[in-house]
Parts: C-alpha cells; sequence; structure tokens
C-alpha cells in the first residue's frame, strides 16, 4: 500500500516533525464492515451504534485523497511492477519563492527519508533516482470533480473541498440505503472501484487505492480526522470533542481561517497546548482574548456549535444522444437527415433546460469504430435548430467519408444557462432578419478554416516587423488587457505630418532597391525622415534602421529604410 | 446636473468658436432631413457646393472626409448598401487612404471592418494611427476567387458589418449579387481591381480610378450614379 505524504502549510510550520503527517495504516477499506470501525480515541463505553442515527443530526462524510497528487501525474514507469523495489521514487513539487519544494512523496520516497516541505535539491541529495513532477492544481481539480460526480448517486450533497477532499452529507439517504452501516460500505466500495479504475495502471491490482473516510455529525470535525487518517464514523455530537482529542493541534485548518497560522500555531504550543485536548479544556473566553474571532467560530463549527454551510457542487448538464441507421451509408442525404435529427433533440432538450450551447460533436461510427469527428462551434451560444442548421449543412457540405457509417452520435459539453440579450430595438439587421456577427464568424471559419481569420494586434515593440501581432480568434485579442486605443483625437488625424506615420502595408519581405544614385535610391524622393528604429540586440533580432517616406516614380508614398549595417536601401511599406 | 449642464454649454462655447453656419450643418450627411426628396444632382463641384435640396437623403451614407469629394457625391458621402468599385494601376496609390476616414468613422460607429483577400499584410499601428479601432477589423485571407466572393457575400450581408474591401475582379452576375447582399446587410462594399479602362458594363453605383501624383491623388470618377460624364478630383495630402 502506497502512503504518501502531503505538504499542507500546517506541515511547513512544523517542518520538523514530518512523521506526524504520516497518516495511519489501517484504512478503513481493510476494515470488514462497520462493526470493526473503531471511533478513535473512545472507550469502549462511549462508543455509538452507527445505526442508532437521529433524523435530525446531519451525518459527514469526509473522503481524503492523500495522493491525488500523485495520482494525477503521468509518470515514467506506468505498468512497471511497482511492488518490487525497482520502481523509481516519484515526487510531487511546487514552486514556492522561486525554491522548488516537495509537495508529495510517495512511500519510496518517504523511506529514503525524503519529507513535505523539503527542498528539491535536499530531497535529490537523499536519493539519486528520483522522478519530479510539477505539482497541477487544475488536474487535481478535475479528478476531485468528476470523483464528486460519481458520489452524487449517494446524495445531491456532495461538496469539494480543494485542494484533496470530498464531504457528503448522507443524513437523507440513510433509510434508503438501509442504515449508515451499510451507506459507508457502498460508499468505500464505490470509492474503491472508482479509485482503481482511475489509476490508468499507475498501481498494481493488488495494491488498494488509499482514501481515508471518516464521518461525523459536522463537516470540519470530519474533515479533520479524514485528515489525520482516522476513519471514524461518530454520530453523536458529543463524542466529537473525545474523539478529536488525541490528535495534535496542527491538524487544525488555521491557513485560511487566522492571517498568521504560523504565528499562531507557536502562540498554541507557547502556551502548552499541543493536543486538541488541551485546547477544549481552555475556557473559550481566554481564547478569544489571546486569537481573533475567526479561530473562535472554527472551533464552534468543529463542535456543531456554529453554522457550517456547505455548497453543493453542481454538475454540468451534458448531452450524449446517438442514433443507430438501419443500412451503412455515405450519402450525404441520409447523413444529413440524421445529424438533423439528433440536432433537433438536442434544441429540444436545451429549451427545456433553458441552456445554450457553443459547440457540438458529431460522430460517425461505423462498428463502435470512429470513422470521423466533426466539430461545430458557435462563439455565441445557442439553443435554436434554426442557427444550427446553416452551419451544419455547410460543414456536411464539405465532409468526405472514408467509409460507411452506420452510427451517428451527438455530444455537447459546453452546455450554459441561456441569459437574455439585448438587442437594440432601432438596429436595421434585427429587423430584417440579417446574420448577427457571430454566426457569420462561425459560418467564415467552418468554410476557410481557422487559420484563414486574423485579428490584428500591436505589441509593444519598436521593430515594425514584431509590432503587428495576429490572433485567429476574437477572444484572444479581446482578453488581451494592453489592446491599445485608436488614436480618437481628430486633429491629430488631420495632420498631414508624416513623421513617424506607419504605411498599410507591410511587405512580407523588405525589397531591396538596386539602383542607387549617389548613395540614395536612384528616382525616389525624400518627403520625410530619416525615423531611426535601433532595437532588438537583447534578443538576436538586431536591428538599425534609418526610415524615409518617399515618393517613388508612380508617385506612390512607399516607406523605405536604408539598413545602417551594410548601408543597403530597402522597400518595407507602401503607404497605400 | 450641475454638471452636466455646465458641459453643454463648454460644448456650445466650443462649437460656437468654430462658428459652424447652418448651410454647412444642413449639408451634414449625418443630418436626418425627412423632408427632403431624391432630387439628381446636376452641378459638378466646380459649381459651388450643392444647397441642401440636392442632397439625396434617401440613402445613408458616411462622409468621405474629404470636402470635394462630399460635394460630389449625391449622397454626400460613400453610400451605404452600395458596391464602390476602386481601379488602380499599382497597389499602393493611396486607396487605402482614401477610404481611411470613412472607416475610423464606421468604427467608431461600433461596426465591424472586414478585408478580403488583400494583396498584402495589413499593418495595425497603421490602422490605429487612422483611428480604427483594431478589435472592429478583421482580415480574411482566402485562396480561390470562389472563396473570396463567399465571404464578401456573407460579410456584406451580415449587419454587424460597416465595410467590405476586397479585392479582385467582378463580372457582372457577381457584382450583381453582392450588390443585392449590400443591400440586405445595409454594408458599404469597396472592390479594389487593378484593371483600368474596363469597358464591361457593371451594376455599381460608383466606379472611381485612382492615380497618385506629386502633389497628392487624382480621383476619377468612371460612373456616378445620376452625374452624367466622367469627373475629376484632385485630393492633395499635403
Amino acid at each position: 500500500m502506497r502512503r504518501s505524504i502531503r505538504s499542507t502549510e500546517l506541515a511547513l510550520t512544523d517542518a520538523s516533525k514530518p512523521s506526524r503527517f504520516k497518516h495511519r495504516l489501517d484504512h478503513p477499506h481493510l476494515s470488514p464492515g462497520i462493526t470493526s470501525i473503531k471511533t478513535a480515541g473512545l472507550s469502549s463505553a462511549d462508543q455509538v451504534n452507527p445505526d442508532n442515527v437521529s433524523s435530525t443530526q446531519a451525518v459527514w462524510l469526509a473522503v481524503y485523497l492523500p495522493d491525488v497528487c500523485l495520482a494525477v501525474c503521468d509518470w515514467d514507469d506506468i505498468g512497471l511492477n511497482l511492488g518490487s523495489d525497482s520502481g523509481k521514487p516519484r515526487l510531487v513539487i511546487e514552486q514556492k519563492r522561486g525554491q522548488s519544494i516537495v509537495y508529495a512523496a510517495c512511500e519510496f520516497a518517504f523511506e529514503a527519508g525524503i519529507t513535505a516541505g523539503m527542498k528539491l535539491l535536499s530531497a535529490q541529495a537523499l536519493c539519486s533516482e528520483l522522478q519530479v513532477r510539477e505539482r497541477q492544481p487544475d488536474k487535481e481539480r478535475q479528478h476531485l470533480i468528476s470523483l464528486a460526480e460519481n458520489l452524487q448517486v449517494f446524495t445531491p450533497m456532495v461538496h469539494v473541498e480543494l485542494p484533496d477532499a470530498i464531504l457528503l452529507e448522507v443524513r437523507d439517504s440513510i433509510n434508503l440505503f438501509g442504515g449508515l452501516a451499510a451507506l459507508y460500505d457502498s460508499l468505500q466500495h464505490s470509492l474503491h472501484s472508482f479509485l482503481t479504475s482511475n489509476a490508468k495502471g499507475q498501481k498494481e491490482a493488488s495494491e488498494s487505492p488509499c482514501f481515508i473516510l471518516a464521518g461525523t455529525p459536522t463537516p470540519e470535525a470530519s474533515l479533520i480526522l479524514a485528515r489525520a487518517g482516522q476513519p471514524a464514523l461518530i454520530t453523536e455530537i458529543a463524542a466529537i470533542k473525545t474523539a478529536l482529542s488525541s490528535l495534535p493541534v496542527s491538524y487544525l485548518p488555521l491557513a485560511g481561517v487566522v492571517k498568521n497560522a504560523k504565528r499562531s500555531f507557536r502562540q498554541l504550543h507557547d502556551m502548552g497546548v499541543d493536543n486538541l485536548q488541551d485546547l477544549w479544556r481552555l475556557p473559550l473566553s481566554g481564547l478569544k482574548e489571546r486569537f481573533s474571532d475567526n479561530f473562535i467560530t472554527l472551533l464552534e463549527r468543529i463542535q456543531g456549535k456554529a453554522i457550517d454551510v456547505r455548497p453543493a457542487h453542481e454538475s454540468k448538464p451534458c448531452f450524449s444522444q446517438s442514433l443507430d441507421l438501419e443500412t451503412e451509408t455515405d450519402s450525404r442525404q441520409w447523413l444529413s437527415y440524421g445529424c438533423e435529427h439528433l440536432l433537433e433533440q438536442l434544441c429540444d432538450w436545451l429549451g427545456t433546460i433553458n441552456a445554450v450551447t457553443s459547440q457540438m460533436e458529431f460522430v460517425f461510427l461505423h462498428n463502435n469504430r470512429v470513422i470521423e469527428r466533426m466539430n461545430i462551434g458557435n462563439r455565441q451560444g445557442n439553443a435554436h435548430k434554426s442557427q444550427w442548421l446553416p452551419l451544419l449543412n455547410l460543414y456536411l457540405e464539405r465532409q468526405v467519408l472514408v467509409e460507411p457509417v452506420n452510427r451517428l452520435q451527438l455530444h455537447s459539453q459546453h452546455v450554459y444557462p441561456a441569459h437574455l440579450q439585448n438587442l437594440d430595438l432601432f438596429r436595421q439587421s434585427s429587423l430584417a432578419g440579417c446574420d448577427d456577427w457571430s454566426t457569420t464568424l462561425a459560418e467564415l471559419s467552418i468554410r476557410l478554416g481557422e487559420s484563414h481569420l486574423f485579428f490584428l494586434n500591436t505589441q509593444a515593440d519598436h521593430r515594425p516587423e514584431k509590432q503587428l501581432t495576429l490572433f485567429s480568434s476574437e477572444d484572444a485579442l479581446s482578453h488581451r488587457p494592453e489592446c491599445p486605443k485608436a488614436v480618437s483625437d481628430k486633429s491629430q488625424l488631420a495632420s498631414n505630418n508624416l513623421i513617424g506615420s506607419r504605411p498599410c502595408w507591410l511587405l512580407n519581405k523588405a525589397q531591396r532597391l538596386d539602383k542607387l544614385l549617389s548613395g540614395w535610391p536612384a528616382s525616389y524622393q525624400r518627403i520625410s525622415g530619416p525615423e531611426r528604429i535601433e532595437s532588438g540586440w537583447w534578443d538576436g533580432v538586431d536591428m538599425r534602421r534609418d526610415y524615409y517616406v518617399m515618393q517613388d516614380t508612380q508617385s506612390r508614398h512607399v516607406w523605405v529604410y536604408r539598413d545602417l549595417e551594410n548601408q543597403h536601401w530597402f522597400l518595407h511599406g507602401l503607404f497605400a | 446636473m450641475g454638471k452636466l449642464f455646465s458641459e453643454n454649454e463648454q460644448q456650445l462655447e466650443r462649437q460656437g468658436s468654430q462658428r459652424i453656419s447652418l448651410d454647412a450643418c444642413l449639408d451634414r450627411a449625418d443630418i436626418w432631413k425627412g423632408h427632403r426628396y431624391k432630387v439628381p444632382v446636376y452641378k459638378s463641384y466646380k459649381q459651388g457646393l450643392k444647397d441642401a435640396s440636392q442632397v439625396d437623403s434617401s440613402v445613408s451614407s458616411v462622409s468621405t472626409g474629404y470636402a470635394v469629394l462630399d460635394a460630389l457625391l449625391p449622397s454626400c458621402g460613400w453610400p451605404a448598401s452600395e458596391l464602390t468599385e476602386i481601379a488602380v494601376p499599382e497597389w499602393g496609390q493611396g486607396e487605402i487612404r482614401l477610404l481611411m476616414p470613412c472607416l475610423a468613422e464606421l468604427a467608431a460607429r461600433g461596426k465591424r471592418i472586414a478585408l478580403v483577400a488583400p494583396p498584402m499584410t495589413p499593418y495595425a499601428p497603421a490602422m490605429l494611427q487612422a483611428g480604427i479601432a483594431l478589435e472592429q477589423l478583421v482580415w480574411i485571407q482566402t485562396e480561390q476567387m470562389l472563396d473570396t466572393l463567399w465571404s464578401t457575400e456573407k460579410l456584406l450581408r451580415c449587419g454587424d458589418v460597416g465595410a467590405v474591401l476586397f479585392w479582385g475582379k467582378l463580372n457582372f452576375q457577381q457584382a450583381r449579387r453582392l450588390h443585392i447582399a449590400a443591400q440586405a446587410g445595409g454594408s458599404h462594399g469597396f472592390v479594389f481591381t487593378r484593371s483600368l479602362n474596363d469597358q464591361s458594363s457593371l451594376p455599381l453605383s460608383i466606379r472611381l480610378q485612382l492615380k497618385a501624383n506629386q502633389s497628392g491623388l487624382a480621383v476619377h470618377f468612371r460612373k456616378l450614379k445620376s452625374q452624367c460624364g466622367e469627373v475629376s478630383v484632385q485630393l492633395n495630402w499635403h
């Protein structure tokens, strides 16, 4: 079994005692049934019967996944036999103040003496063969969310507690599952199967995934118990204090509660408070004077004396529907009918949940083998078949199937709630039934391809070639904060001063002007200049140029420069 | 409220100092003149500015930014819902500079401006200098004339697009079809071509030729709706 050590804010506060955060070995899934679950720290007289739960009492189950950050990373030795000592120890690091700090270490690394909060260099000194990966918080979040969505079969009240836990409030589901014991068992089973199937072959089949499940009437207490590695199940509020009493105070989640968690822990230590038991003994009024109100509220939340509201995770709606064709076909007409039918179902569904979608994917299959995928998107979400149908037809016109298909699928995951839009009352186009901008853009990008649409922008660089930047999507442009504003002062526009003005057309490659007359381009007439542009020594594209506006033989205004390195003349742009 | 009044007063003072005459004010293309009817313009610009009765107010337009051109054009500016052909011997005569004031005005109104298949890379700093907000500008690169025409039609039909500038040579049917698209979308269409002295008859309201010269740009109207004969105008850059 793999154990892992996590670095939390708490761990950093007390890095001298890393063994504190080592999880207990007795995981709940090893215990055969609920009868063997011990409520930690309780004497046998205080033990509660888990089935004897009063109906008004909330039951919060905390699922703690200590090695979620290890599980989401891709490792080199996937599929290798890790049971032997051949596997390289794994480390997950994070960057803190410019230094790589060990965030989590696998069991082998821990045995080698590597603990969370250690610098990467020290870890490498302890063990030469390490696999090191950067922490991926987004992937961890995704992993937790997908687990939370799986656990929604137990209760609608599932809360994702970042970065490594999930909370479930199961009071209303106890009767459905035939008692808390049965619920607990099936939850364990479900967790086990989910984590094993998601392990992507990183672990052996025999090795059990690591999770800790703890339950108390308050969410904070459940989390503390689970993070302390104590698979307890407590159903009475009065028993919480006793269950937690043996735990060190460093398990208190102070990081988000008080301003300086480190100082608070030191303060507690100086007061002689090491275990939570010591804390329970102190009068609240005295603590209130030493710590902030938030600290007292936290203690009250743990004991169920203060209200603790956790938002339930809402899964994103998504649409998935398939259609079996009677015969294999690659006829555009038949496919068009099929796609239209699926699209109609999607639009009906969107209508019933009052939502819009911005992207959908048609999949063409032959005997469950994917032949072609077709992505259709519209930047502005839409729920109307009439808006999607032209895009669909446009796509189908260009689509060439390499093989006939007998099954169509339609998926849409980008579903958003529909907001009423404000349309311009006097806008002519809305009256005349013109296409709007987003539809036109979507049509253009489907027909021509995204790489044929450009939005222009400038960047702060003096070199003319570097000044222009291109984006293929409008969103990328609008999200750039430094998007410059157009000159609004009309007087500036009216000025005829050509110095510093830029040409409309820029030649992709500057044209060498060969014919020179006493060092100047022959038959070119200088209008303004020179404007010296000298920049770029730092990135290797060094340039030293004198730019002139000139009139050529056809009386066109052109942008010409002399390269100061070699005194050659080049035509670079046209004032079209 | 107090602040608002004082601002208005300041504005009035500023206008007063510029002394805009009533006629000049009425000549502005963006003043709506409900009781005017379409009256053909017979006088050329040399005979003086049109008086208000000769302004074709049935056509919405955007000022060209050049007084002589505004005076010459029946709609007092580049007409919307129409196609304008601009022929040049070589790219770079000043054809984009001619349209810049109009494009800046359209962009300021929140309209999109599309460049379809331009011959060279549009240079963003120049557009900014001309007062065109870059987020209003889209550049579409096509490989075939068919795609150019298709994209142009789509864009002209789109109500949010103010002007479509495209490069290519049109035949009668294509010009007719794009004209209908421009009418549907109410946008300005500008087609740039290098074929001078093209004798073919196209259903375009304005066809002009540009030739850069020493002092500026010679604009030669080969065809102007409701105008007899050909007219030439000289625009000076300086």
